[in-house]
């Protein structure tokens, strides 16, 4: 038995002194200046949304003239909530009015003429006439990635043995040209890089569902090695980047995408660096 | 600070209560219309598209709760989230949260041995996410009032910044969100962290469960 405490205050012991060589400093300053702006950020961030939430809260609704249809079908059935699996409560037989409050992840809130509140799916309008005696002009997946020209993406991926992760802005300006921005955070074993670049991407058939692109782009990065003994000085370098990939218009406003590229880093050594990046996401349009 | 802004989110919720109460109000005026319009029904002669509709499918809101950093203890934890509905299904949310590490026992033990400044006890993670409405449903409260709700599970990945460095997060999660009116939502989730951390000498793999409620409001 002593044998073992002995084993184990040695251990201990010598863990301490791993940490007091690796990590361990003591404490100097209770008020490090960065910290104190970094919770000034945040707190004035919360403020932020909530006094940009709060009028909106308080505000009465609009008062917008009501968005009516007519059922063209034999009947509509009426669900108590968002999805299929909701209990349908109410049917509206033909010819009678339905008026449209909103829209929610592809089902629409009704109101009857009886004052009944429920859910019908958005295919259901496509059974109903609005005040031209058509069906409403409702868009397919099809149209709706020409009419909406901007996009938010996140992706994931492999940057050079790291974990990436992206997030990126664009505007689509013709059928075929999209601009984007995209700032990256790649977390690897030796070092944490930060990459803020803006690409053009070339659709070659965007009327596909599978939708191939070539991009080209150009960028600053900083790259910040990992050490734990000594820190050294954190590299800014520009870059140029080609790739290509793939989009693949899932949904309605959705899109998986799928990219490789390939980097060159204009370093200050005598010979440029060559990267290469897996990205995996989605793209959200509106 | 917790207390100020749970104050802040009650303050949000009550007019939204409010304006529940409202929309009951107009729907007795729409059942006292005269009856012969649910047959001949006047609809205003206008072109229908996606642009009338109003869309609701993004969703925004705050959560506290706490947050046990693995080694760190357990600290109170307060975050912003932003959700979109792509549809009855799938939703895709993006997080920013924030924690304070506290002390681990061996500093506790040690006393005057500081393994990390008070900057890097900084836990800020900011993440995005897709859930799945695993088991959507209705609630009854009592025999005439049911409010819709779901249990989602969520997988994201994103970078939390701790200990000086950045790391890159999966996180694993499973929620319930109950809507207490069309456009706020009481969500609480229960969350797993992982990620590498090399803190005390070996890396390893470190979970860090977070349990949180907050309030969110559909926009």
């Amino acid at each position: 038995m002593p044998n073992n405490t002995t084993t184990r205050s040695e251990c201990l012991s010598k863990r301490l002194s791993e940490c007091l060589n690796k990590r361990v400093r003591i404490k100097i300053s209770e008020g490090n200046a960065s910290t104190v702006w970094s919770e000034v950020y945040f707190k004035m961030l919360l403020w932020a949304v909530c006094v940009v939430l709060a009028p909106w809260a308080l505000a009465e609704p609009a008062e917008a003239p009501p968005v009516q249809v007519k059922v063209d079908t034999h009947y509509i059935e009426v669900h108590t909530g968002p999805g299929r699996g909701y209990p349908v409560f109410h049917v509206v037989e033909r010819h009678a009015p339905l008026t449209v409050l909103f829209e929610r992840g592809g089902w629409i809130k009704v109101q009857t003429a009886r004052g009944q509140m429920g859910w019908v799916p958005r295919e259901a309008l496509q059974e109903t006439q609005d005040g031209t005696g058509a069906a409403p002009a409702l868009l397919s997946s099809a149209d709706d990635r020409f009419r909406n020209h901007w996009h938010v993406s996140l992706l994931g991926g492999a940057f050079d043995g790291a974990s990436s992760l992206s997030a990126a802005a664009g505007y689509r300006f013709t059928e075929n040209l999209t601009v984007e921005s995209m700032y990256t955070q790649a977390s690897g074993d030796f070092s944490n890089n930060r990459l803020l670049e803006l690409n053009v991407q070339h659709e070659i058939f965007p009327r596909w569902r599978l939708s191939p692109y070539f991009m080209l782009g150009t960028g600053r990065a900083v790259i910040e090695p990992r050490a734990t003994l000594v820190r050294p000085e954190n590299r800014e370098e520009n870059y140029a980047q080609g790739g290509a990939g793939l989009k693949f218009y899932l949904a309605r406003g959705f899109v998986l995408r799928s990219e490789y590229r390939s980097y060159v880093l204009f370093t200050e050594e005598n010979q440029n660096r060559n990267l290469e990046e897996w990205k995996l996401g989605f793209s959200v349009l509106f | 600070m917790e207390t100020r802004l749970f104050c802040i989110v009650l303050s949000l919720l009550f007019p939204l209560l409010a304006n529940g109460e409202t929309s009951q109000e107009k729907d007795a005026t729409v059942r006292d219309s005269r009856p012969e319009s649910v047959l001949d029904p006047r609809i205003e002669r206008r072109r229908i598209t996606d642009a009338e509709i109003d869309t609701e499918n993004f969703e925004a809101g705050i959560y506290t709760g706490l947050i046990s950093i693995e080694d760190f203890g357990t600290q109170p934890v307060l975050g912003l989230r932003l959700n979109y509905h792509l549809s009855e299904d799938v939703f895709f949310e993006a997080m920013l949260g924030r924690a304070k590490a506290d002390e681990t026992s061996f500093e506790t033990l040690n006393a005057g041995v500081q393994l990390l400044t008070d900057e890097e006890r900084e836990f800020t993670y900011y993440q995005a996410a897709v859930g799945y409405n695993l088991l959507p449903g209705e609630a009854f409260l009592t025999r005439n009032r049911a409010f819709n709700n779901s249990l989602y599970v969520l997988g994201g990945a994103g970078m939390t910044d701790f200990a000086g460095d950045e790391h890159f997060t999966l996180s694993l999660g499973i929620g319930y969100r109950l809507l207490i009116n069309d456009f706020t939502a009481i969500r609480v989730d229960m969350k797993d962290h992982l990620f590498n951390l090399d803190v005390l000498g070996d890396d390893k793999l470190t979970h860090n469960l977070e349990l949180s409620a907050g309030v969110s409001l559909f926009f």
